[in-house]
């Protein structure tokens, strides 16, 4: 399992397909305060980055992989703070 | 590619085609009111056509074309030969900007400029709509740049990829696709529209818009992503050079350069080297990257003084990404492994060639024959049931056999219809012509008209497509040599306006192509003195050679009797590449000449071709192709697990004994002195045998039309044929059922 | 019964696109597509449409001499004239045989304008 729940912690590990995508939205509506821990990620399909974004949960990274770090998590972070509906503040590494 | 961007591609260019050659015939009949109304429709439906793409720069082009037609409509204006050029101008254009989408599946950035001048062109009197494009829309990616004042400096272009909300549906991920774009420099990701409440939101709908700052060469990105827009930028820190990007053809023919440099030092390396760099240096300079065609020049000598090809690789690779240290299998989309043909793109590219247009007959043919095969199948279960219920073995062989007689009959009629679906008239080529010809004429000062005849004849898909080059080398040749000029031709009682035909007819299972000029005939004399002065063959040789023969020398590699260079031919590629490309058609071409009547350059072409996928490997230096049906796999066996079978060897794969053959042996060529620890194999099979072939390296895939063995080969029984790859070389193909006989 | 709708225009991406629009917007409805007024009338003969959307602009016979005929099968059909060009000489001839002039490139919301005009969708608990 690529996203699976830990706790108050939405963990997400390995190269995460887009059918993860619909349970990883499944598991945010149903734990709203939850935070997305991403260190394990090595790679986020396209899906996935947009739920992501859409829920605005708290990310905890760094990401594993060069390009999640590097380009990835920066946009998801600048898209956040321009402001979805649901700007809920970033988490910290 | 979309289906819509897919109609409105193969719609767009048949209006195209449609208004150019009503503006060719009204250029000659300039009364034609059926050829104003038809030129009408097709550029009014064409505009109906962009405006479905939201494509408007298009859009407000050919409103201005429609405008002025409709004043012809009118009877308000007449059809001048200035309105007729710039007709023909705007198609092109429109022609240029149909690429652009088939290649990069968005508008080109400058058509909007060129749409500009078009719509500045026709309006004499019309009231041209307001540019449609909105602001907004013009300057995200100024903003971005603003955005990102570090990135802006070395971008070289400027990305926007809005997927369509269903690209996760099909498999896509926009967001691995820009990871793999080359010299990311900034990246943004935005929702498209605002995201909805979290319950409400469709994962599975794509609602993101991507922006990016790249250092990689516009065209390469463009590649990568379909369907996004992509900005090329002109930062200062690039030079001239590489801020002029290279078409997708260009592109194209450069990484044709580069894997036939991909081989190895060895037989033929300074004749690929040599090749490669002329090829390469064309390419560019026609570019207008003539920095970058001296540098591959230079590397180029140096690689032939190395007897390698490395730094020539390297060179054409720099001028490729446009200078950028991106790897080339990055910048490199979708190019396929082994294609080392450098088929030169026509003028409109190979871009008409990727589809096939159908007649609903063929097609309601086939889905008969589904109907039939349906049946067929159903009678299986009467069968099945006769052998449950124990039923008599004879009845049963005997309902079987049946059967099988009834669907060998249909797979038959299923090949004949398939094969028909690849049948297209010669229109589809000829009609490319006039217009060439009315250029070409013209620039030459040669007033020529063109007829066609037989174009309805149909012909293999791939024949047609292969039709172009050659019939264009034919018509240059017979404008630049054949066809006397006007005063000449007056002198001589001929009509000051030549004709030239271009002639199909069905011939059994061959096509005959004719190009013929009403011009002075071949000059023999002229042919004996070139050929002599190049050393073609000796005195005595040609002395003995009657004229027939002598003509036939003009199909010599580099062969040209021009006196005077011209724009078109006298380039050393004439004759020779018409000779090569029909005989890599598998067809034969001669030329007829009548003094002072006419020449006519004849192709004989087989009605339909065998395309035969091959792979190829290589053994004591040498390529051989194997057909890939015969292949099972490719594996690489220890020599500790190679043992000796009587005389022979053999290896054992998952349980099964196969025999082994040392290719190089079996051709008798060397055995190949290499002593790696394993060897590569290519499993094949042949009835139910499986044979495994030793060679040194496995090559890659390719399509080839196999012409059948002639000559010093025809004895090799283990030969399938052969076939001419790009640069002029032979390759050999295999018949493995004859090598493991 | 379905409700069917004949969709007439030489170009075959105008189909296309007007079908994306419809098949959005009415879903359930079944459509009919003829690339000419020749095609046109043959489909309309063998099972009878309840619209038309006519490209006006079309090789041998037009939108508009189309829809003439068209009514002369069912005086209350409703039809629209598509046309990429507002001339006023079409508009006005449009509106006289009682059809509605649609501009060309069909919007969807264009197409929704109309399509609630002629055949507003049942409202929840209506009918």
């Amino acid at each position: 399992m690529t996203v699976r729940l830990d706790g108050q912690l939405v963990r997400l590990e390995g190269a995460c397909p887009v059918e993860d995508a619909e349970v990883l939205l499944r598991l945010l509506l149903a734990s709203p305060e939850a935070a997305v821990d991403w260190r394990a990620c090595e790679s986020l399909h396209g899906a996935v980055a947009q739920v992501l974004l859409a829920s605005g949960a708290p990310l905890q990274g760094p990401p594993a992989s060069p390009f999640l770090r590097q380009w990835v998590e920066p946009a998801l972070r600048a898209a956040m703070r321009r402001g979805g509906p649901f700007p809920k503040g970033e988490g910290m590494p | 590619m979309n289906e819509f961007l897919e109609q409105f591609l193969i719609e767009s260019r048949e209006l195209v085609d449609q208004a150019s050659g009503d503006f060719l015939a009204l250029e000659a009949a300039p009364g034609d009111r059926a050829r104003i109304e038809s030129a009408f429709r097709a550029v009014h439906t064409l505009k109906g056509a962009a405006g479905i793409m939201d494509f408007h720069a298009m859009g407000r082009a050919l409103h201005a074309l429609e405008d002025v037609l409709s004043r012809l409509q009118s009877g308000a204006n007449l059809v001048t030969p200035a309105l007729v050029a710039g007709g023909l101008e705007a198609m092109d254009r429109v022609t240029g900007w149909l690429d652009a989408m088939q290649a990069d599946g968005v508008p080109p950035a400058a058509a909007d400029a060129e749409a500009d001048t078009l719509v500045a062109r026709f309006s004499g009197a019309a009231t041209d709509p307001p540019p449609e494009a909105s602001v907004a829309e013009e300057d995200w990616a100024a903003e971005l740049l603003a955005r990102y004042p570090e990135a802006a400096r070395d971008a070289a272009c400027a990305l926007r990829y809005a997927p369509d909300p269903d690209c996760f549906f099909r498999g896509e991920d926009p967001l691995a696709r820009v990871s793999r774009l080359p010299g990311l420099l900034a990246l943004e990701i935005a929702p498209a529209a605002p995201w909805p409440a979290l319950a409400e939101l469709d994962p599975f709908a794509c609602n993101l818009t991507l922006l990016a700052l790249l250092s990689g060469p516009p065209d390469a990105v463009a590649g990568l992503v379909t369907g996004a827009e992509v900005r090329p930028l002109r930062p200062g820190a690039r030079s001239a050079d590489a801020a002029s990007a290279l078409s997708e053809p260009a592109l194209a023919l450069l990484d044709a350069q580069l894997d036939l440099l991909a081989g190895h030092p060895g037989e033929g390396a300074a004749g690929r080297i040599a090749s490669a760099g002329r090829v390469a240096g064309n390419v560019l300079r026609h570019a207008g990257r003539a920095g970058d065609a001296e540098a591959v020049g230079r590397a180029a000598a140096e690689s032939l003084a190395a007897g390698e090809g490395s730094a020539l690789a390297r060179a054409i690779a720099r001028a490729r990404d446009g200078g950028d240290e991106t790897p080339a299998e990055m910048a490199a989309p979708a190019r396929p492994a082994a294609d080392t043909s450098p088929e030169p793109a026509g003028p409109s590219g190979e871009a008409a060639a990727r589809y096939l247009r159908v007649d609903m007959e063929r097609v309601d043919a086939l889905l008969t024959l589904a109907g039939e095969l349906t049946v067929a199948k159903n009678a299986f279960a009467h069968v099945v049931a006769m052998v449950r219920e124990g039923g008599d073995p004879v009845a049963v062989a005997a309902a079987l056999s049946d059967q099988q007689a009834g669907l060998d009959r249909l797979v038959g009629r299923l090949q004949q219809t398939v094969l028909g679906l690849r049948l297209l008239p010669l229109s589809q080529v000829f009609g490319r012509f006039p217009r060439l010809l009315r250029e070409i004429a013209g620039s030459l000062g040669k007033p020529a008209r063109l007829v066609l005849e037989g174009e309805a004849t149909e012909a293999d898909k791939a024949v047609v497509d292969a039709l172009f080059e050659p019939l264009l080398h034919g018509i240059r040749n017979a404008l630049d040599h054949g066809i006397e000029p006007p005063a000449e031709r007056e002198r001589l009682g001929k009509p000051p306006v030549a004709t030239i035909r271009l002639r199909a007819a069905r011939e059994g299972e061959q096509l005959r192509v004719e190009v013929e000029d009403d011009g002075r005939g071949v000059d023999v004399a002229a042919i004996r003195a070139a050929a002599a002065r190049r050393g073609l063959l000796s005195a005595e040789a040609l002395a003995a050679l009657p004229d027939e023969g002598a003509i036939d020398l003009v199909f010599a590699p580099g062969f040209s009797t021009a006196s005077a260079v011209t724009d078109l031919s006298g380039r050393g590629v004439g004759m020779d590449a018409v000779r090569r490309a029909v005989e890599r058609m598998g067809g034969r071409v001669a030329i007829e000449s009548r003094p002072g009547v006419g020449t006519t350059l004849r192709m004989l072409l087989p009605f339909s071709v065998m395309l035969t996928r091959v792979m190829t490997v290589e053994v004591d230096g040498q390529a051989f192709g194997i057909p890939l049906d015969a292949v099972v796999e490719t594996v690489r066996v220890p020599r500790s697990r190679i043992v000796p079978v009587g005389g022979a060897r053999a290896f054992v794969l998952r349980g099964r004994t196969v025999p082994l053959l040392a290719l190089g042996e079996a051709l008798g060529r060397s055995a190949g002195g290499t002593q790696a620890p394993d060897v590569s194999v290519v499993v094949v099979a042949a009835g139910d045998q499986l044979g495994g072939f030793e060679v040194e390296r496995l090559g890659g895939q390719m399509e080839v039309m196999l012409k059948p063995v002639e000559g010093l080969l025809s004895d090799a029984a283990a030969i399938a044929g052969t076939t001419l790859l790009g640069d002029g070389r032979v390759l050999i193909v295999l018949d493995p059922q004859e090598l493991l006989a | 019964m379905p409700f069917r709708v004949l969709v007439v225009d030489d170009s075959r991406l105008a189909r296309m696109a007007i079908a994306r629009a419809l098949s959005s917007i009415r879903p359930d409805w079944v459509r009919v597509e003829a690339g000419d007024a020749d095609e046109a009338m043959a489909l309309a003969r063998q099972e009878p449409v309840q619209m038309a959307l006519l490209d006006f602009n079309m090789p041998g016979r037009d939108g508009l001499t189309l829809a003439s005929e068209l009514r002369a099968l069912d005086p209350g059909m409703p039809v629209a004239v598509i046309s990429a060009n507002h001339q006023e000489e079409v508009v006005r001839r449009a509106r006289e045989i009682g059809t509605t002039f649609l501009p060309k490139p069909l919007t969807e919301q264009a197409m929704e304008a109309f399509l609630d005009q002629v055949a507003p969708l049942p409202r929840a608990g209506g009918r």
